[in-house]
């Protein structure tokens, strides 16, 4: 009888340990699962030797090229340590990159910038392949506006050497920004800034209310944005060097929300010229000539509102919103008509009051602006897996995201109790970061153009 | 005598604004409610192009090939009363339409400041509920068939708990359901111009539901042709 006790208590011993150990894999697995990372490990380091520049000043440059490669979506940086620094002090370069000390920390890349003597050198050194890539040196101006500019220059050079592929450091986002007028009506204008939000400058100065700034490309210094100068909201180009618009679409009525293909020949649009619904529009457009023929009107629906669209990346489709079935979601249609309306294919099926979609440069995604238990929320719509999945979380009405060219990023606003200001963030690291927070509300944002182009 | 029959002409026409927002309200409870299914086929609703035809016949409907290439659909062919009339065929300021640019409009003042007041929507809505919206707009229809050169801008506007660019949108249909109902009652179409602001012009910036609520709106600007 105790034998027979014995061996029962020893078997139900032995699966509860094979349990237990079944169940520590299975942690072990998930463990691993979720801390797998697409970020690539990277110690960065600003030295500086005879710089010519005050320290305050140096440590300014630092944080620029610390944002850059913090939030790039592709680097993490790794915790400042007094030892390593040390080490890169050297200049016996042999000494500096010990391939065993590195690896030991996991580190994949060192990113060793110096300043000297007024100049920016940068070097980088690959654990993988123990080899060394330097830069070319940059001159600093001493004004920071303007060395900013020379930082973003020098991560995406970094960035595209280790993932050659471009960084966006280099972009600007151009947005609206709302201010009180002396009239007791609301004035905007657009703005332009670094990514980071730094380099603020107002493009328009038209005394009037101007929104949805949108570039033709990341190489022109033109932009499509909407102005009420006239009274009614018209669509207008404007170069980011003058600063005041030409009207591009003559026709009757309301016109809102512009997008424009990436091909740069077309521009679709929102207007209640037909009969005064908000319908969809497109325009045959020639950056050099403007318009080109009349507007095609693409999409109606009765007793419905068209908003918000967007082309894909071959400028054959447009993604845009309607509330033709009821609550706002985000709908497929053919970007050219036979003259009867196309049928268009649902999208957005999760959520209800979907708003502001934008297609990703590469053509895999769609983000949007979805009401998620009460606030609005940034969601992706990935193409490839049919699956809407959400990005954002956290309080604030999140609407307008914008892709970066590289299709991980995105710029968006957000409005809480202090206001409505801009973020950024990417697919692969899931803060937001804040980027304005001045006066005035901030809205609209979209990717503009690279500043190492002009 | 001309007391009596004005009187009568008053009923008359508060009676056939209480028709036909009644009708809209009927049938439209709600945003969403609107744009079911039940309301879009609902065939009481339409009426055709043709019963549209402004008064001197200043402007028609016939105009879309000369400006865009218009869809053909049978269904946008009629419009319903929830839907507005196009806009007239030249803009303020543009040649031909006689009139400046809508900057050129001002607040309503004086005794048109009791007349030309600002209008509200329930949430969500964008028709006309209220005796006292309704006499307002049945005063802005008698003053504006009085007075053929003065013309005036109606804004749609929103408050801020709606979608940013939506909103803008739907401002349209705010201002589009004004300008409708005044024509209706015998307006030129080219003298009321209408323009969007979706939530981008609030006068009340609280959070409650009374500053909603005034944000919610139709508001009115004037300009007096000499």
């Amino acid at each position: 009888m105790r034998k027979t006790i014995f061996l029962i208590l020893f078997s139900l011993l032995c699966s509860s340990q094979s349990f237990l150990y079944s169940a520590f894999e299975a942690q072990e697995i998930r463990v691993t699962l979720s801390t797998e990372s697409p970020l690539t490990p990277v110690y960065l380091t600003l030295a500086s030797e005879n710089p010519g520049f005050s320290q305050s000043y140096i440590d300014s440059l630092k944080a620029v090229l610390n944002f850059d490669f913090s939030y790039n979506g592709e680097t993490q940086l790794l915790s400042i340590d007094s030892e390593k620094e040390k080490l890169l002090q050297r200049c016996d370069q042999q000494t500096a990159f010990t391939p065993a000390y590195w690896k030991a920390g996991g580190i994949q890349y060192v990113i060793k910038a110096m300043v000297q003597e007024k100049k920016l050198s940068a070097m980088i050194y690959c654990l993988q392949e123990d080899k060394i890539k330097r830069f070319q040196e940059i001159p600093l101006s001493g004004s920071l506006d303007k060395d900013r500019k020379q930082i973003h220059k020098l991560a995406d050079g970094i960035h595209k050497a280790i993932f050659q592929k471009e960084g966006i450091a280099s972009y600007q986002i151009l947005y609206s920004q709302q201010k009180p007028r002396k009239d007791k009506e609301w004035g905007s204008e657009i703005w332009e800034c670094d990514w980071d939000g730094a380099n603020k400058r107002q493009v328009t100065k038209e005394n009037s209310y101007s929104i949805n700034p949108i570039i033709l490309s990341s190489t022109s210094d033109q932009f499509l944005y909407v102005s009420y100068k006239l009274g009614q909201p018209k669509i207008f180009l404007s170069s980011l060097q003058k600063g005041e618009g030409k009207r591009v679409i003559h026709l009757r009525g309301n016109q809102l929300l512009p997008a424009i293909s990436p091909q740069k020949n077309q521009i679709a649009f929102i207007c209640d010229a037909a009969n005064g619904r908000a319908d969809l529009f497109v325009q045959a457009f020639d950056p050099s000539k403007g318009a080109v023929g009349k507007p095609i009107q693409l999409f109606s629906y009765p007793e419905s509102v068209q908003a918000s669209p967007t082309f894909s990346p071959d400028g054959k489709k447009i993604a845009f919103v309607s509330d033709k079935d009821g609550s706002p979601r985000i709908y497929l249609i053919p970007s050219t008509t036979t003259g009867k309306r196309s049928i268009p294919t649902l999208l957005s099926k999760t959520n209800r009051e979907n708003s502001c979609p934008s297609w990703s440069p590469d053509g895999k995604k769609i983000a949007y602006s979805a009401k998620t238990n009460g606030v609005r929320q940034i969601w992706i719509y990935d193409f490839e897996k049919g699956q809407e999945s959400q990005l954002t979380t956290g309080p604030g009405n999140k609407e307008n995201p914008e892709w970066a060219p590289n299709s991980l990023h995105l710029v968006f606003n957000s409005v809480d109790d202090e206001g409505s200001n801009l973020y950024i963030m990417n697919l692969h690291q899931a803060k937001p970061i804040k980027i304005t927070d001045g006066e005035g509300k901030s809205h609209y944002p979209s990717w503009g153009r690279k500043s190492n182009q002009f | 005598m001309k007391k009596y029959t004005s009187l009568v002409n008053t009923l008359c026409l508060c009676a056939s604004l209480l028709f036909i927002t009644s009708c809209e309200k009927n049938k439209s409870g709600t945003w969403d409610d609107n744009n079911s299914t039940a309301s879009k086929s609902d065939a009481n609703s339409w009426i055709n192009e043709s019963d549209l035809q402004s008064a001197d016949g200043k402007d028609s409907f016939a105009f879309a090939d000369e400006e865009f290439m218009p869809l053909r659909d049978d269904d946008l062919k009629t419009l319903s009363f929830n839907e507005g009339f196009p806009q007239p065929k030249f803009g303020p300021g543009e040649a031909g339409s006689g009139i400046p640019g809508l900057q050129h409009f001002r607040e309503p003042a004086g005794i048109l400041s009791e007349i030309f007041r600002n209008v509200y929507f329930n949430t969500d809505e964008h028709v006309i509920r209220g005796k006292e919206n309704l006499t307002l707009i049945y005063k802005m229809s008698a003053y504006l068939k009085e007075h053929p050169n003065t013309y005036i801008e109606v804004q749609g506007h929103c408050d801020e708990r709606g979608l940013e660019e939506y909103n803008q949108a739907l401002g349209i249909r705010r201002a589009q359901h004004v300008r409708t109902l005044l024509i209706q009652h015998g307006v030129d179409l080219n003298q009321i111009h209408t323009t969007s602001f979706g939530k981008e012009q609030p006068v009340a910036l609280g959070h409650t539901p009374q500053d909603w609520a005034q944000n919610r709106r139709a508001h009115f600007k004037i300009y007096e042709k000499n």
